[in-house]
């Protein structure tokens, strides 16, 4: 069979349609897959920890790996969080090279980032608000904090803080332990 | 006057009909498995560009995958779709490279079976870390209690680069246990320094990624 008589024997009109409904199906399917939040990181660990608290999870390890693909390279501090009733305040300390704070939306893109550089620690200290306009009172004064150097305010309505500390072996455990647990999100006034 | 001439009536023959009856049923036919089959294509080719990506939304540089826009505002429906369906938790694509890789550096699937030996280059003022998982993203339980090696961990070569094996049996050095795992995916964590990186250093990196090589199969 030459090519002309091969192309002579296609339906075109089937063939088009085939590409139509093929097309269509693929933009909805991926569109559904986008808002299926189910499965989503956030989904999952606003199930398993409590709200506006940060929770140090067990060290990551085959029996209590609570993402996939989470790797135990770090100790993790989770915070699902919701600014529904009030703002939220977040403090941690990154103190080298490795230590991490991310916010995520609930959706997986991130808000917020910082890493901590190797030449000194970093504090950060950071107010989520609701997106909208809400008035959720006056700013609490907060003129003694000192070593603060990151104090921003962003605006998420939910999401999820991640405090990661890197293992660094066995004789830093303990230390970076008590650092991560010193890592703090609360609801209450800005 | 004008006058019509009717024709008389024939009705078809039985043998007509059932050439028509059957033309049309397998017209029919035909546009259901058309429709059918590209209802099963365009769900397929979704899927598959969400837990794999494509072109359009992922980078490649040897066997290394990272999705160009993970994690960012404007990332575009597939990027989005894969984090939400995966589970996983990633840095941002702005903050730090994320690399996956299914195959070695000649393009052979990554499984248990085999050995393999992994040679990075100097990464030095990076933290970065090299974790090894199951097909289905879990850790390879093991009694050694290894599943990743990083900056902070890994035994680094004298000029700085390092080599990390995988494999079944127990080996000195930077050994990651990949006993019974089948298919196996590396993740390869690099973050940018706390001042950033400019986007000719950050394709300077991707260019220095490890390399993949099998050693032997058994």
């Amino acid at each position: 069979m030459n090519l002309k008589s091969f192309f002579e024997r296609i339906d075109w009109r089937l063939m088009m349609i085939f590409i139509l409904v093929a097309a269509i199906v693929h933009v909805v399917e991926t569109f559904l897959a986008v808002n299926d939040q189910r499965n989503a990181a956030y989904a999952r660990l606003a199930r398993e920890l409590p709200h506006n608290t940060m929770t140090v999870v067990n060290p990551v390890s085959p029996e209590h790996q609570v993402l996939p693909y989470l790797a135990p390279d770090a100790r993790y501090a989770f915070c699902p969080f919701e600014t529904a009733n009030s703002a939220m305040h977040v403090r941690a300390l990154l103190p080298d090279l490795g230590w991490t704070i991310g916010i995520y939306a609930p959706d997986g893109s991130g808000i917020y980032f910082a890493a901590a550089s190797a030449d000194r620690e970093t504090t950060i200290d950071l107010s989520i608000i609701p997106s909208d306009d809400r008035f959720l009172g006056l700013p609490a004064q907060t003129p003694g904090r000192p070593g603060t150097d990151n104090e921003q305010t962003i605006a998420a309505p939910k999401g999820l803080i991640v405090v990661r500390a890197p293992d660094k072996g066995a004789p830093y455990r303990a230390q970076e332990d008590a650092i991560l647990a010193k890592a703090t999100c609360a609801s209450g006034r800005t | 006057m004008a006058s019509i001439e009717i024709g008389s009536y024939e009705p078809p023959s039985d043998t007509n009909l059932a050439r028509s009856v059957a033309r049309i049923l397998l017209r029919a036919v035909g546009l259901t498995m058309t429709i059918a089959v590209a209802v099963a294509v365009g769900i397929w080719s979704s899927q598959f560009m969400v837990s794999r990506g494509s072109l359009l939304s992922t980078d490649s540089y040897g066997p290394w995958e990272h999705w160009r826009n993970l994690g960012r505002d404007f990332a575009d429906p597939y990027t989005k779709a894969h984090i939400a369906n995966s589970g996983k938790l990633r840095i941002a694509s702005n903050s730090a490279g994320v690399f996956e890789a299914r195959t070695d550096n000649l393009g052979a699937r990554l499984h248990s079976s085999c050995n393999y030996v992994i040679e990075g280059s100097n990464m030095s003022g990076m933290w970065w870390s090299l974790a090894v998982f199951d097909a289905r993203g879990r850790l390879i339980a093991n009694d050694a209690n290894r599943y990743t090696f990083t900056a902070d961990t890994v035994a680094p070569n004298p000029n700085g680069s390092f080599i990390v094996t995988l494999g079944r049996d127990a080996r000195p050095g930077n050994w990651l246990p990949t006993s019974g795992a089948g298919r196996l995916v590396l993740v390869l964590t690099i973050l940018d320094p706390s001042t950033g990186l400019s986007d000719e250093a950050r394709a300077e990196r991707n260019k220095m990624l490890p390399i993949i090589r099998r050693e032997g199969c058994s």
